[in-house]
């Protein structure tokens, strides 16, 4: 039995900061070379009293608006976030409440980040095949610009705030998660952090003391840590290797995907992947620009992006990969 | 391809990432510039353009996708971004190993 992906529904915040804006508050900040290497014109960004759970019930909202009964069916919700409203409860028990769902329903929380709706489709498949739920709510959801130095060019150029809310189901056809890859590789995680405001290392006036580096951005150790180069690292290591192993055993060539939505980190993951892989551009997804990346999700963002252009129909296959934190990653390659 | 080709693309790649660079701390058309450590004038955000920029002019010239980043290790002081010459050689091994992707 697969398990497909019934509908998409995504909810940005209304308020936006555009590269002019942040040129103007930042007049030494190179925005040319920051756009053509970011791809990223525009970015959504949360209001202070805005989070991430406020986006993923407007994006609910419009989930259920496009078919009655929709939200009476629900009987599964997982939520990813790494921008909870509470330290404890999880957001996925504020949406049970919001949503008025009754007490039959299983609901979890995970904290992956740009993987995490590749992980949130592996999760919900498993609950459906093993007939926990039928109808499984799938929230990827985040606010990265509440964790973001206001003086870090490297990270703030390039993130969106944004929500999307994903129907899982049991499918009655060929359509649906055809198969599914997730990695690890938890010996990296330093390359993308967030070192100080847990339990490891609590929030003091050390941790709040502003560091400048090599490259004259600013940040605490409470903000986002991005290794750079670490990263690249990873992404061009990791991910055409497995991209083309899921392929493989499933004995498909990569002419054979008609779209390829790769987690939307930045321009040049997106060309260097496309690149690595021999894949031509027009096959590859890219609504960086006037969303920037939005961490778990980017990719549904940007499936429902493609589903709503016309890139893929019926009967396509797409390749969907998501990388990052952790550091983790993974592929699905989906029938539509 | 030969090194002579290679070292054109990096000062290519070289001049490309000046524009970027302030006027006193552009990087020199020559072997010996050092592009990783305390010595030298690219920050890790420069590094990364580079590196980017170095592979799309190898794959716009020779139609070769080649992956510069993909380990860790290349990024130690002594290893092969040590210098635009020890780069350059790097590129050169890893095009002759395999000439349709390296």
């Amino acid at each position: 039995m697969r398990i497909k992906i019934k509908d998409i529904a995504y909810y940005l915040p209304e308020q936006t900061i555009t590269n002019e804006d942040l040129l103007r508050e930042q007049p030494t900040w190179d925005m040319k070379v920051v756009e053509e290497r970011s791809g990223v014109v525009k970015r959504h960004v949360a209001r202070d009293n805005e989070t991430a759970f406020d986006l993923a019930l407007r994006a609910c909202e419009r989930l259920f608006a496009n078919e009655e009964n929709r939200r009476e069916q629900i009987d599964g919700i997982i939520f990813c976030t790494q921008s909870p409203d509470y330290v404890m409860p999880a957001n996925s028990f504020l949406l049970h409440k919001a949503l008025d769902l009754p007490e039959n329903v299983f609901v979890l929380d995970f904290n992956h980040a740009c993987s995490g709706y590749i992980y949130g489709l592996a999760l919900g498949q498993a609950l459906i095949q093993s007939d926990t739920a039928r109808n499984i709510l799938l929230v990827n959801a985040d606010t990265y610009s509440k964790y973001i130095h206001s003086q870090d060019r490297s990270a703030r150029v390039l993130f969106g705030d944004g929500a999307a809310a994903t129907l899982l189901v049991a499918s009655e056809t060929s359509a649906g998660i055809v198969d599914i890859q997730c990695s690890t590789g938890g010996k990296e995680y330093e390359k993308f952090m967030i070192p100080a405001g847990a339990c490891r290392i609590p929030k003091s006036p050390a941790t709040a003391a502003e560091q400048v580096d090599k490259s004259g951005n600013v940040r605490t150790l409470e903000h986002i840590h991005m290794d750079g180069m670490g990263i690249l690292v990873f992404v061009n290591s990791k991910i055409p290797k497995q991209v083309n192993e899921i392929l493989t055993r499933n004995q498909l060539s990569k002419e054979s995907i008609s779209l390829y939505v790769f987690h939307q980190a930045s321009k040049m993951a997106l060309d260097s992947l496309t690149r690595l892989l021999g894949l031509k551009p027009s096959v590859v997804m890219n609504n960086l620009r006037d969303v920037g990346n939005t961490v778990s999700a980017s990719i549904p963002i940007a499936l429902k992006d493609a589903l709503d252009g016309g890139k893929l129909k019926r009967g396509d296959k797409t390749v969907l990969c998501g990388f990052g934190v952790g550091l983790s990653w993974g592929t699905a390659i989906l029938e539509i | 391809m030969n090194s002579q080709r290679i070292s054109s693309i990096l000062f290519r790649v070289i001049d490309e990432v000046n524009k970027s660079l302030p006027e006193d701390e552009q990087l020199a058309r020559a072997s010996d510039t050092i592009l990783i450590g305390d010595e030298s004038k690219l920050d890790s955000l420069g590094l990364v353009n580079l590196v980017m920029l170095a592979e799309e002019q190898i794959y716009n010239e020779m139609g070769v996708p080649v992956s510069l980043a993909s380990d860790d290790a290349l990024f130690k002081k002594d290893g092969p971004f040590k210098t635009v010459g020890s780069l350059a050689a790097y590129i050169e091994s890893r095009l002759s190993l395999a000439p349709d992707g390296a």
